[in-house]
């Protein structure tokens, strides 16, 4: 029994292990203060931490892939470059949260333990070499964030998201686990390596296929792919902000991550993944479905909140169409891999800047109240500008350059072409919506009282600032970013 | 194989059967003289005080969810137990159940984590009072 695991091991699971007994320390901060007025920092502090740690893994891994826990967790540079998007995003987020719950005075103590823990979620389905630690983190992961969307508990939207969110959540792990079951009948092991070598034993075995395809449905419901995408816009419009922000950047990397996981691993197999019925052409179809319905619907929004949720599946579309690139062209993911950053750090200012808006009893969303913000405070317009910009992908921002590298190195392959056409498009039409918080900041005149009134917050500030600066890094010298996405290859 | 299971099916069939013969029997037979307090709910034969159905006190659910916390606490101890000479082998056991190989902390420490992680939890509710009824 104790051969099979060494002491060792945990050494190598340190990031995770680190974030998790943070989050312990954070739990207990919170039972022992009286007021719950250092956390936000005490948890952001932990991720900065974890970002050290993981960031060391990174350059001082030898092997392109290291199997610990008897094969349960895999090291990669991959799954390590995942895990510095989740904390730079928890590190964000807590930022912004700590402001945003000040200022509304709503969450009870543990929430800033629950981010951390559902970080601990993300980097575990980051890593997952067996399909029982993929389970296990999605649902430290979701359960977490199900009861933050719930946390504001006075405000009755936010019970709704959260419920709906969770009754939603559960139908889609209901279907993961399902579609394990299946995968583990007909090919007798969990592991993620054992299925793929097995796959050529089970070409039209039914069984198989069928638990394949419900897996891909679990995953395309957590990165909210249309026709999947109907829990999104409620459960963003009525969680607290920040939170918002979270599940658009972390929820949807920790889904993209295992996506591109099983693409490199279960989801390879010929017969499954090409043909009419693969799910290569499955993939297709609803990658464009995603950014067209997304995009089309963010047009008619007038609440930036829901806008950004329709814009969040719009993106799922694009990274989709990044992820069909992967086994059709035999790419790295690092494409994917630098998207994903990027949008996690533009997406998770954009609604710290809708959070630093807002006042309490008056949250500000709607896009009539952001007006004349341009002249009043202008460097929280100037922010948005640039996030904006980021989302709508026009330069000189992380948005432009990620889409740019994206399009060009899925462009080899001619049904791909199509794909890359139709995202141009909806790029283009996507610049009409984003556009409009602009105009509305800069040139639309408040006229007598000023309507939207920006909290003042330290640590908000700080968080978008922070974002700001990356988003504008990325955009204007990507060469170290992008070479470290090229090099955070999936091993094995 | 599948004929083991006959007895069992017999014993349904006949428990079955017998309820709903004698049910039938008494409707068939029985004289029906209702009246208003023989159609009351039978509660001990004293006169209903509440309605049947009462609804919890919602600090019931929160002891009823710290309870299932520690009673898998408990769950959890057996099968440890059980293994915890493998768990603290380096080796694999011999056919006499012994250690071949040095001993390993292993066994004991993955109790201990386990442990820790659910006393932080008690302090928790504690500290949060939780544990209290008001």
């Amino acid at each position: 029994m104790s051969s099979a695991f060494k002491m060792a091991d945990f050494s190598f699971a340190a990031p995770i292990i680190f974030v998790a007994l943070w989050a312990c320390v954070v739990l207990l901060a919170s039972a022992f203060s009286t007021k719950s007025s250092k956390l936000g920092p005490l948890t952001a502090f932990g991720f900065v931490i974890g970002l050290v740690i993981t960031g060391y893994f990174w350059t001082a891994l030898e092997q392109p892939r290291m199997s610990v826990f008897s094969g349960m967790l895999v090291l990669d540079r991959f799954s390590l470059f995942l895990d510095m998007i989740f904390l730079l995003a928890g590190l964000l987020t807590s930022l912004v949260a700590h402001g945003y719950v000040e200022e509304h005075g709503f969450a009870e103590s543990e929430f800033y333990a629950v981010i951390a823990l559902s970080v601990v979620g993300m980097m575990l389905m980051g890593h997952a070499g067996d399909f029982i630690i993929v389970v296990i983190g999605l649902e430290t992961m979701s359960l977490g964030v199900y009861s933050l969307v719930a946390s504001w508990t006075d405000k009755r939207k936010s019970t709704e998201a959260g419920l709906k969110y969770f009754v939603m959540g559960a139908v889609a792990s209901g279907f993961l686990v399902y579609g394990i079951a299946l995968l583990y009948g007909a090919t007798g092991s969990t592991r993620l390596l054992v299925i793929t070598s097995r796959a050529a034993a089970h070409i039209g075995d039914p069984l198989y296929i069928i638990g394949l395809f419900m897996v891909f449905g679990a995953l395309a419901f957590k990165v909210a792919l249309v026709p999947f995408h109907m829990w999104t816009p409620d459960a963003y419009e009525g969680a607290p902000t920040p939170i918002t922000g979270f599940m658009a950047a972390a929820v949807k990397t920790a889904g993209f991550g295992l996506l591109v996981r099983a693409v490199s691993t279960i989801f390879s197999g010929e017969s499954f993944a090409y043909g009419s019925t693969g799910w290569i052409n499955i993939a297709w179809m609803l990658s464009m479905l995603t950014m067209t319905v997304g995009n089309v619907l963010a047009l008619r929004q007038t609440n930036i909140k829901r806008m950004l949720a329709y814009s969040s599946i719009a993106h799922a579309g694009y990274i989709m169409l990044g992820v069909i690139a992967i086994p059709v062209l035999g790419l790295d993911p690092s494409a994917v891999l630098l998207y994903l950053l990027q949008y996690a750090v533009t997406t998770i200012g954009a609604f710290g800047v809708v959070a630093w808006v807002g006042r309490r009893d008056a949250e500000n969303t709607g896009l009539e109240q952001w007006a004349g913000l341009g002249a009043r405070k202008p460097a929280a317009a100037l922010a948005m500008t640039i996030f904006m910009l980021s989302l709508g992908g026009i330069p000189p921002t992380a948005g432009f350059f990620a889409k740019l590298y994206l399009f060009k190195s899925a462009m080899g392959h001619p049904s791909l072409l199509i794909l890359v056409v139709i995202a141009a498009i909806n790029s283009v039409i996507s610049i009409f919506y984003y556009l409009k918080p602009i105009v509305a900041m800069y040139f639309r005149d408040a006229g007598g009282e000023p309507i939207a009134e920006p909290m003042r917050s330290s640590s908000l500030s700080v968080a978008i600032t922070l974002a700001a600066i990356i988003v504008f890094l990325l955009g204007m010298v990507p060469g170290s970013a992008l070479e470290m996405a090229i090099k955070s290859t999936i091993g094995g | 194989m599948l004929t083991n299971y006959l007895p069992i099916v017999v014993v349904f069939a006949v428990a079955g059967g017998l309820g709903i013969a004698l049910l039938i029997i008494a409707r068939l037979i029985g004289p029906s003289r209702p009246n208003p307090t023989k159609m009351q709910p039978y509660e001990a034969g004293l006169e209903q005080s509440a309605p049947p159905r009462i609804r919890f006190h919602a600090q019931f659910y929160r002891v009823a969810l710290l309870f299932l916390v520690f009673d898998i606490e408990a769950a959890f101890f057996y099968p440890w137990a059980v293994m915890f000479r493998d768990l603290s082998c380096k080796g694999s056991l011999n056919a006499a159940g012994k250690c071949t190989a040095g001993a390993t902390p292993f066994g004991m420490l993955v109790m201990v984590a386990f442990l820790a992680i659910l006393l932080l939890a008690l302090v928790f509710v504690w500290r949060r009072k939780a544990l209290e009824w008001d």
